[in-house]
Order: structure tokens, then sequence, then C-alpha cells
């Protein structure tokens, strides 16, 4: 018998081989990249054309969220204060400061570099053109703003925290108990599970569920008598008692 | 190997049902659109609008070389900074995110009362108008001109500037130049030339123009009016008198040409009235009255006699013949002394051997034997001696009597006479009497005046000519000076509906291209001359002016009406007035006395010049109002434009609609034959196309297409109408302006290509729009349910078991959730979505498909797309007509050869229409779902067929797969493209793209798709979705998160006039589609139920209501009866 292969023949799988280990070379770091930090641009921190300090505000002084973030509860968007608004307080604090500079301009008619330009802020959270986003939905069903947004109290600067990615959204709304605080704490970003008292917390859930805490306890595998409650001890209460059922469809948040 | 399904052979049982005269015959041109789900070759990128653009090999080619080179530009590693810039101050109202619903009111096409609107705004652009539920009068259903008049405030090509002869001028020169020394006083021969409307404050303002120029002359316009019908009316009931139609107290109509729920809706609610009238059962499932029986004449078929119980068809010009008939049977029926009276001399003249006799007399048998609740409506193309004799048989018939009666008479409070129409104005202009013509509204009478005053050739000899309107039309171009219009949602006004509820017109938005409405623009007329001027520097000197500074003079003047109107606290009512969008209490009073005096109609009626049968030597064209475009105004509006006709589905053109057998006559060969039509000395070229149901020898031709000049070119409307269509207004004359006898009719050989929709996405399968006649349903109520295969199909046996929808509580536990990999399909326990759609009371109008449309951001495609077969609208309106087969098989086909019997012949005198509208029907078992190999397309938890438009890499599978042919897919980028080049490719430099204007219509909630995705109905599902959040943040710490009861509607069921749409969720039995007029119904039953898949969109049957001793009636209501 012949040779029916010609030679070069046996460099084919060789060659399969490299060839495929050069586009996996491509390919891996590729989805690898889109899956850090660096690609959902967690870290993100903008300079603001005012540098507006959340942590004198929210946190100093204790403004809650939503004297100036003030539709959040009503809207699909948490909106950005008008220029009005700081000035409600600002025209009698720190008016001349440099730093207010940009407000001034924009609010101030009896200041002579009034131009009436508005200001703007760069956004920093950002989700994609196609997922329509909620705020209204999950601050009144118990998911507090530090969730999405970190410890805005404590920034100087605000940075983007959590990457705000599909994966993100859905780790919630898949467990949603790991992330659901009772309703008063909504922006109490300070709000720590331990600070709940363990009884009047499951006389809400009586009230709420009908069920007693020792079938609760039992039933979720509530551990320790007297210990304070875990994080996700209240969640598992709350999503009981308010029917928390996150969609998990595409069309939650994509239409 | 590809699997065919076997659908059941098609029951040889004597009926026949289709949707184009190539499906009858089952042409080859039919069988290729209904085995594909796209046509033939529509891979390939190509076709003859592609200028500039590639075909898929090019494509593919310069993609691969893009991509080589895209790693050295780098630019697109970085995202871009995005702003967020809140206003300065707070805004009144305005919450970021969400939409705000204004009422106002837009006055009704055709200047007869008005349509009040609740209209969406976001972040202050109006995204989407819908009728106000509100009114006491008018129910709130749209048609599709409402719909798609908010496309028109956006139209790029709209009128923005002022013109002197046509060029560029601007506001100061038109205030120096004209409007100062107008103001300083005019002399003899000034002509105002206006619209009709119902507007107060117009109306008023026309009059103090009078008293401030008296020697100004007025005249009027409107390019399909309502003359006849109002001098009618005049004579009859004296000024100020007006004759409205209750068509809910009917139980017997008889419509002598009138499209009542078509497109001459006379009376306040026709659509609603006549529905309500009509219904086969109520929300009970019972109901007090029977419903109602329709009796239509008419030349070409219409959504009218698409409803009809009894249809004849016969020439326009015949009406009159056949109502003296009808008045000379009824008066013989009622024992009526005086209508016998007065018909007896002219019935003697008419040869009534030529007429169905049968049919004219039992007809009027059976309105008289319900004499106090039978009525005939007359159409409004009809002289006014019709419609005198048919006011005179309503009396005889005891329409008028009594205020339950369905024929009222109310009185406007007008006291002047109307004003001279437009054939006065030429005749003075022909005598250079005019020196100023001022020509306000919406018509075009340079393009739709009579052609016999020729009024293009007296306008240019008239010194000034002023034209205010919307859009850069003929006269706008023709006049000396043109001053852009506000749109309707732009301006502050006023109308009262038919039966005078007062509205006032609000606007959204400050003018885009700061036009004025005709009242600001009147106001300015009424102006002194000084105050003028400086409101003009003003404007001129390009300042920014602070919103509460814009000056609204027509607001001022609206409020001045109102005031005159309003009773009590008139700040209070006038709060009231726009936030309900209605003045309560406000109507017209009834007219005291008001009788009909037959002996007037006897008299009037005597010398009526009889007109002869049409022949094929000397047809009949009947100029008809086109559903598209109206009289020509809608010509640049897209989704006017590619709306496929009710009746005919025809986009983007206009054609002349002839009977088979005239067709035959002419010598034609093949649809879109191009005609010459000649009466007297004008001619024009129209294609042909054969229409079922079309009386012999008689052309139905729609106006309103500006298509080509006398010398062939096109002619400049915008982006979007010009060179559309075949102008027809040359036929119009002021002797014969609807119906126009003595047509030479000849063929020329050549063809133009029309694009119809009536093949496209045909779904092969049995018994799809059933109905059964009343008596029927009387028997076996369940008898819709049991047509085609449904009676004998196996329980459905599948080997996969999808998830148990209705049944499921929520399934997913702790358990189930403690695997990472485990993700088991959840199921909405509160929410899960159906629709029933009412085939009793749909019409067919197209308001649905262009209010999805409009919410769903769905783009047009153009003409050449459309012969494609890749139009895009979800809601596809599929209209059959049906016939009896012809009892032997010799009849059954003509001009047959040796291979085929030849094409089958339709039996145009028994024929009838049902329209069934098809969307995505969400199956629970979808097909498409089980081949998407990306998952784009899955089910939701709440039972929606969801489609993620990011995910889809655009494979068409699912299209493929699709029974209902519901998908639609993105071939090229049209929504990024001008609307003159939407095919252009994805190589198109950058200022290919769309306008901003156009892009101000897009709802925010909907995405934008963008090429070579496929999209398609999900019940709205950002409406579903804003709702479901709603609910959620109510209830905060509650359990309860259903939606609210019925608090969900899909943009189609709002628009939808005769409510023939129900929507909701199936798991809140209080919900309207749980009832038994909906899911709960006998007669709901679900289109290829064979095949398992659980469609949530089901139908429900249409009831017939024939009368027994009419010829034909066994015919009527049968269309899947027999089919076993």
């Amino acid at each position: 018998m012949g040779n029916f292969f010609p030679r070069w023949v046996n460099w084919i799988p060789l060659k399969v081989i490299f060839g495929l280990s050069v586009v996996g070379m491509l390919v891996v770091p590729a989805f690898w990249y889109t899956a850090t930090a660096k690609y959902t641009r967690v870290g993100y921190e903008p300079q603001q054309p005012i540098p507006f300090d959340h942590s004198i505000h929210a946190g100093q002084l204790g403004m809650d969220c939503r004297y100036c973030h003030s539709f959040v509860e009503n809207s699909k968007h948490s909106n950005i204060p008008v220029a009005e608004q700081c000035w409600n307080c600002h025209k009698a604090i720190r008016t001349e400061s440099d730093k207010l500079l940009k407000l001034r301009e924009a609010v101030d008619k009896n200041y002579e570099g009034y131009t009436g330009e508005r200001v703007k802020w760069v956004q920093i959270h950002e989700t994609p053109d196609y997922a329509y986003f909620d705020h209204s939905v999950h601050v009144n069903r118990g998911v507090s703003c530090m969730e999405c947004h970190g410890k805005v109290n404590e920034m100087k600067v605000v940075r983007q925290e959590k990457s705000l990615s599909m994966g993100f959204c859905l780790d919630c709304h898949r467990n949603p108990e790991k992330h659901l605080r009772p309703m008063d704490e909504i922006t109490n970003l300070n709000w720590k599970a331990e600070d709940v008292d363990r009884h009047e917390f499951f006389k809400y859930l009586a009230e709420k569920t009908g069920k007693s805490a020792k079938d609760f306890a039992e039933e979720h595998k509530v551990k320790g008598k007297e210990k304070p409650l875990t994080r996700e001890d209240i969640g598992k209460g709350l999503k009981e008692a308010w029917n928390v059922n996150p969609p998990e469809s595409c069309t939650a948040c994509h239409r | 190997m590809k699997r065919k399904w076997q659908h059941p052979e098609t029951p040889d049982t004597g009926r026949q049902y289709w949707r184009s005269l190539g499906e009858l015959d089952e042409s080859p041109e039919f069988t290729s659109w209904l085995e594909r789900e796209f046509p033939q070759g529509a891979a390939e990128l190509a076709g003859p609008e592609t200028d500039g653009g590639v075909s898929r090999r090019n494509f593919v080619r310069l993609m691969g070389a893009a991509t080589a080179l895209a790693g050295f530009g780098m630019a697109s590693c970085r995202r871009p900074r995005r702003f967020l810039v809140p206003f300065n101050e707070h805004v009144e109202w305005n919450v970021p995110g969400n939409p705000l619903f204004y009422s106002t009111v837009k006055p009704r096409i055709g200047g007869l009362g008005g349509d009040p609107l609740v209209v969406t705004t976001h972040e202050g652009r109006p995204t989407k108008v819908d009728g106000n539920r509100l009114h006491p009068t008018v129910s709130g259903g749209s048609d599709a001109f409402m719909q798609a008049s908010v496309l028109d405030l956006y139209d790029p090509d709209r009128s923005n500037l002022y013109l002197a002869k046509g060029k560029t001028s601007s506001e100061a020169d038109f205030n120096g130049e004209f409007l100062t020394d107008f103001q300083k006083g005019v002399g003899d021969g000034t002509a105002f030339l206006v619209g009709d409307s119902s507007s107060p404050t117009r109306n008023r303002l026309i009059s103090e123009l009078k008293k401030r120029y008296p020697s100004a002359e007025f005249y009027r316009h409107e390019a399909i009016s309502h003359d006849g019908c109002a001098q009618a009316q005049e004579i009859l009931f004296g000024k100020g008198g007006r004759q409205v139609t209750r068509f809910d107290r009917a139980e017997k109509i008889l419509s002598l040409d009138c499209d009542f729920l078509g497109l001459d809706r006379i009376g306040e609610d026709p659509v609603k009235q006549f529905t309500l009238g009509r219904r086969v059962e109520d929300a009970k499932g019972k109901l007090s009255k029977k419903m109602n029986r329709l009796y239509v004449v008419e030349p070409a078929f219409t959504l009218t006699g698409g409803m009809g119980d009894h249809r004849l068809r016969l020439p326009a010009s015949q009406t009159f013949k056949i109502a003296v008939l009808f008045a000379r049977e009824i008066a013989k029926a009622t024992g009526d002394a005086a209508l016998k009276k007065a018909v007896a001399a002219t019935a003697g003249r008419v040869n009534d051997a030529i007429f169905n006799r049968k049919w004219i007399v039992e007809a009027a048998k059976d309105l008289a034997a319900s004499k106090g609740r039978a009525l005939v409506v007359a159409g409004s193309r009809h002289d006014k001696e019709v419609h005198l004799l048919v006011a005179a048989i309503n009396t005889a018939l005891g329409a008028f009597s009594g205020s339950k009666a369905s024929l009222q008479v109310v009185n406007t409070g007008q006291k002047e006479a109307r004003l001279p129409g437009i054939d006065a104005l030429a005749k003075k202009m022909k005598s250079d009497l005019v020196r100023t013509l001022v020509v306000v509204g919406e018509t075009d009478p340079v393009f739709d005046a009579p052609a016999d005053l020729n009024f293009a050739e007296l306008m240019a000899k008239v010194p000034v000519s002023v034209h205010l309107g919307v859009r850069k039309n003929l006269t706008a171009k023709a006049a000396t000076w043109h001053v852009p219009g506000a749109h309707y949602l732009e301006s502050w006004g006023d109308l009262q509906s038919v039966t005078g509820v007062y509205s006032v017109m609000q606007p959204m938005l400050l003018p885009l291209y700061g036009g004025l409405s005709e009242i600001e623009f009147f106001i300015r007329l009424l102006a002194e001359p000084e105050k003028a001027s400086a409101e003009g520097e003003e404007a001129d000197g390009g300042a920014a002016v602070a919103i509460e500074d814009v000056p609204l003079p027509g607001l001022a003047e609206v409020k001045k009406t109102f005031a005159a109107l309003a009773k009590g606290d008139v700040k209070k009512a006038w709060n009231a007035t726009l936030r309900d969008g209605y003045l309560d209490k406000s109507k017209f009073a009834a007219a005291a006395g008001a009788k009909v005096d037959v002996t007037k109609v006897a008299g009037a009626i005597e010398d009526v010049k009889l007109v002869d049968m049409p022949y094929a030597e000397s047809m009949e064209v009947v100029l008809t109002t086109s559903a598209a475009i109206y009289d020509g105004r809608f010509a640049n509006n897209g989704w006017m434009q590619e709306v496929p006709d009710p009746i005919t589905k025809l986009t983007w053109d206009n054609a002349a609609l002839l009977s088979q057998a005239t067709f035959d006559k002419l010598g034609l060969k093949e649809d879109g034959e191009l005609l010459e039509v000649a009466v007297g000395e004008a001619v024009v070229k129209v294609p042909a196309l054969r229409s079922p149901g079309q009386a012999d020898f008689t052309i139905t031709l729609a106006l309103g297409y500006y298509g080509h000049d006398a010398k062939g070119q096109e002619v400049e409307i915008g982006r979007v109408g010009t060179g559309v269509g075949f102008n027809a207004y040359p036929l119009k004359t002021t002797s014969a302006s609807y119906v126009v006898s003595g047509a030479k009719v000849t063929g020329t050989g050549k063809k133009h290509i029309l694009a119809l929709t009536a093949e496209h996405y045909s779904m092969e399968g049995r018994a799809l729009a059933r109905e059964v006649t009343l008596d029927n349903f009387d028997d076996d109520p369940d008898a819709v349910q049991k047509h085609g295969m449904d009676a004998h199909i196996p329980e459905n046996i599948s080997l996969y078991k999808g998830p148990d929808f209705m049944n499921a509580e929520n399934p997913v536990n702790d358990t189930e959730r403690s695997n990472p990999w485990n993700f088991p399909f959840r199921v909405d326990p509160d929410h899960q979505w159906a629709m029933t759609v009412d085939l009793h009371s749909c019409l067919g109008c197209n308001a649905c498909t262009v209010a999805c449309q409009a919410e769903n951001n769905i783009p047009i495609v153009g003409k050449a797309e459309v012969l494609n077969g890749r139009e895009m609208h979800w809601i596809r309106m599929d209209r059959y007509f049906t016939t009896l087969k012809q009892e032997d098989l010799a009849s059954q086909f003509r001009d047959g050869d040796g291979d085929r019997p030849g094409r089958r012949s339709v039996d145009d005198d028994n024929i009838e229409m049902i329209p069934q509208l098809v969307n995505c029907a969400q199956c629970e078992a979808a097909p498409c779902e089980t081949v998407c190999p990306v998952n784009a397309t899955v089910h939701t938890s709440d039972g929606l067929n969801a489609m993620t438009y990011n995910r889809c890499i655009g494979t068409r599978y699912c299209a493929n797969n699709c029974p209902y042919k519901a998908r639609r897919f993105n071939y090229f980028d049209v929504n990024k493209r001008p609307l003159d080049k939407l095919r252009l490719g994805p190589l198109a430099p950058a200022e290919g793209n769309a306008t901003t204007t156009e892009q101000l219509q897009k709802n925010p909630n909907v995405t934008v798709r963008m090429r070579g995705v496929i999209e398609k109905c999900t019940y709205c599902v950002q409406r579903i979705t804003t709702a479901k959040i709603a609910a959620k943040a109510k209830a905060r710490e509650s359990a309860d998160v259903q939606v609210p009861t019925n608090k969900v509607e899909t943009a189609c069921q709002v628009a939808c006039p005769s409510d023939a749409i129900i929507f909701g969720n199936l798991k809140n039995p209080k919900e309207d589609v749980n009832q038994k007029n909906s899911k709960a119904s006998p007669r709901n039953y679900e289109i290829l139920k064979y095949l398992g898949i659980r469609a949530r969109t089901t139908y429900l049957g249409r009831v017939r209501n024939p009368n027994p001793s009419m010829p034909g009636a066994a015919k009527v209501g049968q269309a899947t009866a027999k089919m076993q």
C-alpha cells in the first residue's frame, strides 16, 4: 500500500492545536476582561464641576438622601437636585465659596457672574440603554441605596462601588434576603443588622405573617435564642412578610 | 431532515375565504408567500433603492477590513463621559422619568367637532395621543388619523420658516412688508379662505375680523366637504340647526353609501354607539336588547359594508334613485301618506327594474317593522337632495320623534348663514376683484380645489396672497407670503363637539418652529399696527425669553370665550376643564320645534336630474377620502402612508378599484396596469386594482396623493410623500365633486407596481376568522368553538411538560435555590396576562396598528421594503373576503387552460368581509422559544413571550417557526436613517442619519431596535412592568403586590374605538378579560388550536344578524360554519 496522505498532513493536528491555543489566548482574556472591575468601572471617580462632598452633607450633617434625591421613591430615576435645591441652604451658608462658583452662576440672579448655565454633573453610575432600572421599586421594597451605591455618606468624592453588571443585579434578584432591611432604615447607610431588636422584629413578623416567632425561627433555621439576628435572618423574614419576589424574567429589565 | 407539519386538508364545504385574489386562485406568488416566512431573495440586501448601499457580499468584505483596522483606532476603548444636567429651577409637575398626561382636543378631521384627547408627554415631548375617556359624549376610542397626528408635530419637512414667493423670508419682513399695511385697514378686494372649524374662539375672531375690516370677504373650503348634508340641514332646520345621529338607539340601520364606521364619521361617536347597539352579550353574559341589524348600499367595500348584515353593491350615482325606491317602499309599509306623496312623482321616473327589487322591498319592510327604532343614513359625499329625502324617510320611520329617538336636532347657536364656498371666491378672482387673499387652514386649495376653477392660475394672479399652514404644501409655495403654522399640540384653542360639549385645546410645548395657530394669526391681523410691529421686533431680537414671559395671545382669547360660556366660578371651571378635558354641563340645547317638513322635500327633489347606470363606455368614478392620508394632509406622514388600507391592503399608493367584471371588460391582465381615466378634458393615469364586492363599471379612487404633476415631475411635498400615488383631484369639479359620471376608461398596457400586503404573512390553517348567525348562536352558543378541526382534535399530548401557568403556586423554595446551578422556572402567582379580540366588534380600522407603532417605536420601511414583505407593523390586520362557492363547477372557474382549471370566480353580490388582527399570541408552548440559539426569546414568569433585543443575533429561526407569522425583522437601520433614505447600508456616512425631530417622538420606555434584530408584540411589556413596579412601590410593607384590576391596558386596547380588544390578568377574576364577554364567552376560540401551542390571545367569533327574508340571507354569516 502506498501512502494515502502526503507528509504535511502530519502537521495538521499540531497546527490545529497551535491555532486553537492562539484563539484561546485572545478569547479568554477578552471574556476575562469583561468580568473585571476595570471593565465595569468599579472605582470610577470623576471630578465633578462642583466638588460636592457627600461625607459632609450626608455624613456629618446627617442629611437624608431624599432631601436632594427627592423623587427616588416616585420615579425610575433618582433625580440630581435642581440648582435651586442647593441654593435653598447655600444662599445663607458659604455663599461666597469658590467651590460654589458654578452653582452661583447658575441660580444667583444678583451675582455679577450669573449666566444661568446649568450645572453639568458627570454621570457615574450607568446602566446600559437597554436595561431599564427603576429606583422607586427598590427603595420602596426594602433595598437600601447602599446596596448599589455603597456608603456614599463616607465618600468625599462619589465613586462607583459596585459593578452594576447583570450578574450583580441577578445575585440580588435571586437571593434578595441578603439585601433587605427594615423600611425605615433604607436611607440609613450606617444601619447594621445587630441594631435590630430580636423581639420587636419577631413581633412585627407575627403581625404581618401571622406566624409565631418559634415557627418562624424553626422554618428559617434562625440560630440562637437571644443572639442578635443576622442580616440573612432579617432578610428572610422581610421577604416573607412583604412577599418580595424579585422578577428574574428578561422583561423585568429589558423591554 | 426537515419535518413538515401536515396541515389538515381544505375541506370542500362550499365556502371559500381569502385575503387576496391570488390566494383564491392559488397563484404561485401566493404560495411562495405562504410557505416562506419572508419571500425568496429576501436575504440579499441589494434592491432597486440601495443607492450607495452595499450587497451582502460587499458588506462582509468591508466589515472584515473594518474589524482588522479596529485595533488601530482605540477610540472606542474609553466610555464616553455622560452628563446629568438638572434644571436650575424646579419645573412644575415634572418628575424626571415619569410621564405627564394632559387633556386637550384635536379638530376632528373633516371639520365637525373635536376628538377629546389625553396626551402623554415625556419631559415635555408629546409622544402619544389617546382618546379622553372622561368625556361625557365621546367614548375615547381613536382612529388611525388621531394616532398618527403626533408624528406630524415632528415632521422634519413641516413648515418652519416664513416664505416669500416660495423663498426663505423672515417674520420681520412679513410684518414690515405685509402685516403693518394690512392692519392699517384694507380696501375692497380682500378675501379670506378658511377651513371648517368648530372652534368658538376662532369663529368669534372671524366675526371680529369682519367688523374690523368690513370690506373683507370670507369664503370656506374643505377638500372633503359635508356640503350636501349641511345644506339639507340648513333647509330643514334653519341656521344653527344640526342633526345628531345616535346609532346606539337604532335597531335597524340602513346606510346609503355612508361609511359612518370608517371615513365618514357622522354623529358624535358613531363607532362606539354602533358597537353598543350590536353587542352579543355584556360582561355578565346577558343583554336585554337584541343586537342591531345593518343594511348597507355602497359602491365599494368600506368598513361599514364589512360590518353589514346585508350589503348591496351599487354605483354611487344611483344612491338617489335607490333612496327614492326605499322611500316608496317604506311609505307603503308604514302607510305614511306624506312620504308617499312626496316621492310619488320622482318614483315614477325611476326605472326600478334595474335594481334588486326584492332586496329593497324586504329591507324596507324590515325597517318599517321597527318603526321608531329604525334609522337611515346617507353619505356626506351626496348632494342635498339625497339628504333631504333621507330626512323624510327618517320622519316616516319615526327616527326624529321623542327624546329617545336616534335622530336629535340641536341648535348650535350659529346665527349667520354658512360662508360661501371656494367657487364663489374663484369667480371673484377670475374677474380680478381680489387684491389680497388670506388662506388659512389644513387644506391645500392649489392642489385640492375643484379642477374647473383653475385655482392655481387664479392665485398667481392675486397680487398679495398669504398662507398660514403647518405644511409646506403647494399653496404655501404658491402664495406670496407663507406663515408657518402651529400644530394643534403647540396651540391654545378650543373646540365644541358635535353635541356642543366644550373642550379647551392646550399646548404641550412651545411651537417648535415659532409657528402661529389660526387664532394667534387672526389676533395679529386684528391688532393695531404699532403693537404688532413691536411684537415682531421682540421675537426677531433672538434674546432668550423666560417661559413665563412668552406672550400667549391665544390663551387670552380662549379664556375670553370660556368666561362667556362657563357658569359660576370661572377660574375653578377653567381648571376643571383643563384637567378633565371638557367643560361640565356644556352642550347645545335641543332645537325647539325642529321638524322635517316633508312637503319641502317633495319640492326639492322633484326635478333632480337622474343619472343613468354606468356602463362600459361611460363609467363612474367615485372620489373617496383616503383611509391613509385623508385629503392629502397626511401625505408626508410615514405611518399613514405605510399602514395598509383597511380594505385593499394597499400601501404607499392609491389605485382605481374595480370589479372583476369591469376588469375583464377592459381587457386587463393583472393588478397594477395603468388605466387612463378621462372625464371631459381631465385625464388621470392610475393603476387598476381588482376589489371584490365592487359595483360594476364603477371606479373608486382615493383623493389626496400628490404623485406627479402634468409634466410628469414628482410633486415636492416632503421626504415621505413626494411622488407617492396618483393625483385624483383633476377629476373633481364643482358640478361633480365626488361622484363623477361619464368616464372613459382605457388600459395603457403599462404597469405600476403596487405594494399590497394582503398576501404577506399568510397563515396556513383552517377556520381562522369565524362567524355564525344570530339564530345559530342562539341555538348553539358554542358553535364557533367547533368550527374547522376544533370539533374533533384529540386531547393534546405533549412530551415536554411546560410550566402550568395557571395552577402553579410559586414552586421555588430554598432547597431548590441551594444549588447554585439550579434556576427553576418561576411562575408569577399574581399575574398571567392574556388578551381577547372580539371579531364581532372589530371593524379593521387600523387604529390599533398605528397606536402600536406610536407606542412601540416601530419604524416605517418604505415602499420597496413593503414589496419585499418586510413591513414592521406588530399588529397585522388581516382582512378576509368570503363567499359561498358557486353551485356548479362550470361557473366556479373561468378562463382555464389545459393545466389549470382557471381562476375562481367570485360571487360579488354575496360577499362578506371579516377583519382579523393578528399580533404575537404569547403562546404558552411557544414554538419560537425552542429554536432560539441564544435565548433571546424566552418565557417570563407572568406568561409573556419575551423578546430581549440586546441578546438577539438575528438568526430569524424564531420567525420561521412562528405559526402566526407575528415576528418582524429589522433588515436595515431604519430607525437611524432619514425618511427618504431608509435603506442606507450600515457603512453610510453619519450625515445619513435621521433628524432629531423624528427621534423626539420615540417612547423612552421602549428600546429603539437596531438592524439585525427580531421584534414583535409583547403585550406592551413596558406598560405591564410599569404597572407592576407601581403596585410594588405602593405595597411597601404589604404583601399585596397584585396590579389593581384593569390597571394595565395595551396601546391597541386603549386605541380601539369599538372595545374589541380586551387585555388583562387571568389571575384576577375581576378583570375585564375574565368576564362573560371575553375569555368566558362561548364565542371564545383559539386559532390554530390543533397545534397545541396554547395561545394567550384568543378570538371571539363574529355573529351576523341576517334577515331571513332577504335575498341571499342563507349566504350570510357562514364564513366558517360549514367547515368540518
